[in-house]
């Protein structure tokens, strides 16, 4: 599904859990693209296929897999990181996450080629992305959320859902740091709410009113 | 006729023993370093690890006397010499303190000259490992810029970079001869 430009969501189908995945087209040089959380290589219970649907569903658009450069990690729960081990060893794309989740990355085979902290991501050289890493603790103490400013989008991984919010019970959880990232994020100027899981609702909320609405039942 | 006596296990199993060909003195060397080799490894582990001092060390030696201690006390010094690197400066000075101290009849000051030139060796990769490492970063940086990625917000792993460890390795391997030479002046007082 293409929300903006050349951004593209892959809602979760199946029945098992796995996470949204969400994909910038050809905005690294060479037409590279970006993929943030691919998520499960087979889901755990049902042992659906993860990654390959995901890759079959980008062939569809007309994004080669053989063409993915760079991988974002929001958090480095199995759910939206196994894929990218795969990615990274089989196609040579690099592996970004927050320093904080690396320890669970290692555990589950991965190896970081760069770590994301606060700050600019600038993609391209000659049609610039500019966008923004915010660390978002609280689902996981690494958990990172990307906003794209001039599209206004959040990719908010497992911070925020349609009408949820990400648990804490996992190891590193923190719901006072959760609380702080959600009312941190709803502060921001956010037209497309691109949530990590789809429960309830596919996770892709379109309009700021729906968006502040969501925050605003979240907030209570 | 006389009845058959039955026999315990342990007598059945000392019966089988005793018909095992006696062992040749290159076995028995083996079974005693076998045995005593680890004795050393824990203790010169126990000391690098901080659990007991230098003089629990040198007075846990000397309760071990002849051929048993010798090989404890060989295990110790080689456990010891091993630790001496470049990379783990605490281990390497607490290691190197461990050896002038079972060193015998050293001059005065030999601890302490034996350190100096440890750092000094040590200070001399530093340096040079963080310049090769500023020099990598830059390298790392402008390779991914060329891919189109770039920022602040980015960090490249460079410790894990399988480049960065062979550059290290290369370095280290440089320093060597240096470090060697730390080791043989200790060897030679241990003599």
């Amino acid at each position: 599904m293409n929300i903006v430009k050349n951004l593209y969501a892959y809602v979760w189908p199946g029945n098992d859990n796995n996470c949204n995945s969400f994909v910038f087209k050809g905005v690294l040089n060479n037409g590279k693209h970006l993929v943030v959380d691919p998520g499960h290589l087979f889901t755990p219970s049902y042992q659906e296929p993860g990654l390959s649907r995901l890759l079959e569903s980008m062939e569809k658009d007309g994004i080669s897999s053989a063409s993915i450069g760079l991988v974002i990690l929001t958090h480095a729960h199995p759910d939206h990181c196994e894929s990218a081990i795969v990615i990274q060893q089989e196609m040579g794309a690099l592996v970004a996450l927050h320093e904080a989740e690396e320890a669970a990355f290692k555990r589950a085979g991965g190896k970081v080629d760069l770590y994301l902290q606060e700050g600019a991501l600038e993609l391209g050289s000659n049609e610039k992305t500019d966008l923004q890493i915010l660390h978002s603790p609280g689902h996981a103490p690494g958990h990172v959320t990307i906003y794209w400013p001039a599209e206004k989008v959040l990719i908010a991984g497992d911070c925020i859902f349609y009408r949820s919010t990400g648990r804490t019970d996992f190891p590193g959880g923190n719901a006072a740091a959760l609380r702080s990232t959600i009312a941190r994020l709803s502060r921001f100027d956010i037209e497309y709410l691109l949530c990590g899981h789809p429960y309830g609702n596919p996770g892709i909320l379109k309009g700021r009113d729906k968006v502040q609405e969501n925050f605003a039942y979240i907030q209570g | 006729m006389e009845e058959e006596r039955i026999k315990s296990a342990f007598e059945i199993a000392m019966e089988r023993v005793s018909s095992l060909p006696e062992l040749t003195p290159e076995e028995a060397a083996e079974q005693k370093e076998r045995e005593f080799k680890p004795v050393g490894l824990a203790l010169s582990h126990k000391y690098l690890q901080r659990q007991i001092s230098e003089d629990e060390l040198l007075s846990e030696l000397s309760r071990r006397q002849g051929e048993k201690g010798e090989i404890v006390r060989r295990a110790v010094i080689s456990n010891l010499f091993q630790a001496i690197q470049l990379e783990d400066i605490a281990k390497a000075d607490k290691a190197l303190a461990g050896l002038a101290a079972l060193a015998a009849r050293v001059a005065d000051g030999f601890r302490e000259t034996i350190q100096r030139n440890f750092l000094q060796v040590r200070s001399e990769f530093e340096r040079e490992v963080q310049i090769e490492f500023k020099v990598f970063d830059s390298i790392v940086r402008k390779d991914l810029e060329t891919a189109g990625i770039r920022g602040s917000a980015i960090k490249p792993n460079l410790v894990e970079n399988e480049k960065w460890l062979q550059n290290l390795s290369r370095m280290r391997q440089a320093y060597e001869p240096k470090l060697e030479k730390i080791k043989n002046e200790l060897a030679d007082s241990l003599n």
